[in-house]
């Protein structure tokens, strides 16, 4: 079978089907009363949102060489290696979930976890890294934890933004072709998160952000 | 006019109902044909075609609803006109369809196999029934109606990303279901 078979063969599905695409998406009517309570309600949240932006975030972004970025870091020679499952990893990095996808359009790449211990057992390498791409591949977000291993320290003049509450440090650069590159530093129940982006905006990072510290 | 008063018309050999189809929707199969073939002249002689077939079949067909009917006709007939064009230096985006279907065939290769197109059909009808509306939608407008990924996008208020990535996790939970259904693509 080729693709244009099996194009016809699509054309041979249930007619609900077809005449439901067919359908303009509803949009409802909402009565007076309604659209006044969504109003009011609307306005309820903008003033929230500016309460809690007002103490909960604000954002500033430094130049690249602002932060030093991550080290190459290798696992100790007499360090056993792991391979641990999702579950366990979760655990590990005090993670509540590992979402399949993130900002609505990138999706988890397949990946391994690792954990490198000593003869006691004790994690002495613990950095991994989880990435995200869109369709396209035009678009990345990684994301290096570490609980054991030290990460990038900011520059003693590198400002500081608070997203949700939580310090942040931004940077923001241009790779040699040109393509946008956004990264994010912060610590959480005693992991280190780095974040790089490449391909995105800044408010579709901040927002991936947002959803990561959530 | 209803679709069964058009029906009516084409069993009694009045002329009138192709003028009736052609009014209700001349319109809807334009655009459809259009979508395949992106050359207006072409595209009209396959509505006309497709006129001309509905008059040769009803009766003794009598379709519940004349839009997937028709539809299915003009489709047909677009997709022969394509073949002979040899399109491969037009319709870019029918095209581009056609290569996202294939993420749906299992092996990747593309020589004839024997499959039962209508059980086919069924399946991918029962696999698209269970799938939330919005992506169901999408996925028929773009393979169906064969829409361009800018107009889902804009029919339903969403970004032509998200549209994309819709469409490719659809397409890859469908390739798995045929997969388990025994077909073998």
């Amino acid at each position: 079978m080729n693709a244009k078979d099996f194009y016809l063969a699509v054309g041979g599905i249930d007619e609900d089907l077809i005449m439901g695409a067919h359908e303009q998406p509803s949009r409802k009517k909402l009565s007076n009363i309604r659209v006044w309570a969504v109003a009011a309600a609307c306005i309820c949240l903008v003033c929230f949102g500016v309460i809690h932006s007002f103490y909960g975030t604000s954002v500033v972004w430094n130049e690249a060489n602002g932060i030093t970025a991550l080290s190459k870091l290798s696992a100790p020679a007499d360090s056993v290696l792991q391979v641990i499952a999702k579950e366990d990893f979760k655990k590990y990095f005090r993670l509540d979930d590992l979402p399949e996808s993130i900002g609505g359009e990138l999706c988890l790449t397949p990946t391994s976890f690792i954990l490198c211990v000593d003869e006691a057992g004790n994690p002495v390498y613990d950095r991994n890294q989880i990435c995200y791409q869109n369709v396209e591949k035009h678009q990345s977000v990684c994301i290096t934890l570490s609980r054991v291993t030290q990460g990038a320290q900011p520059q003693q003049d590198a400002k500081k933004s608070r997203i949700h509450g939580t310090p942040v440090w931004l940077t923001a650069a241009e790779t040699d072709s040109d393509t946008a590159m956004f990264t994010a530093q912060w610590e959480k129940d005693g992991t280190a998160f780095f974040v790089t982006a490449i391909g995105l905006d800044k408010v579709f990072f901040l927002s991936v952000v947002e959803e990561l510290l959530n | 006019m209803t679709d069964n008063e058009i029906i009516e018309l084409y069993w009694k050999r009045s002329e009138e109902a192709i003028f009736c189809t052609m009014r209700e929707y001349g319109g809807y199969l334009i655009k459809l044909t259009m979508n395949i073939l992106h050359i207006r002249e072409e595209a009209e002689e396959c509505v006309n075609e497709s006129y001309l077939s509905a008059w040769n079949q009803i009766p003794p067909d009598r379709p519940a609803k004349l839009l997937p009917y028709l539809g299915r006709i003009a489709r047909c007939l677009a997709l022969n006109r394509y073949d002979y064009l040899n399109a491969q230096k037009r319709g870019t985006d029918f095209i581009l369809q056609l290569s996202e279907l294939e993420d749906c065939l299992s092996s990747g290769d593309t020589t004839q196999q024997q499959v039962d197109n209508h059980a086919l059909s069924q399946a991918i009808s029962a696999f698209l029934k269970n799938q939330d509306i919005e992506s169901r939608n999408m996925f028929i407008r773009r393979y169906w109606y064969s829409d361009s990924v800018k107009e889902i996008a804009k029919r339903y208020g969403v970004r032509e990303s998200k549209v994309k990535s819709q469409l490719f996790r659809l397409r890859g939970r469908l390739k798995n279901y045929l997969i388990e259904e025994g077909f073998s693509l």
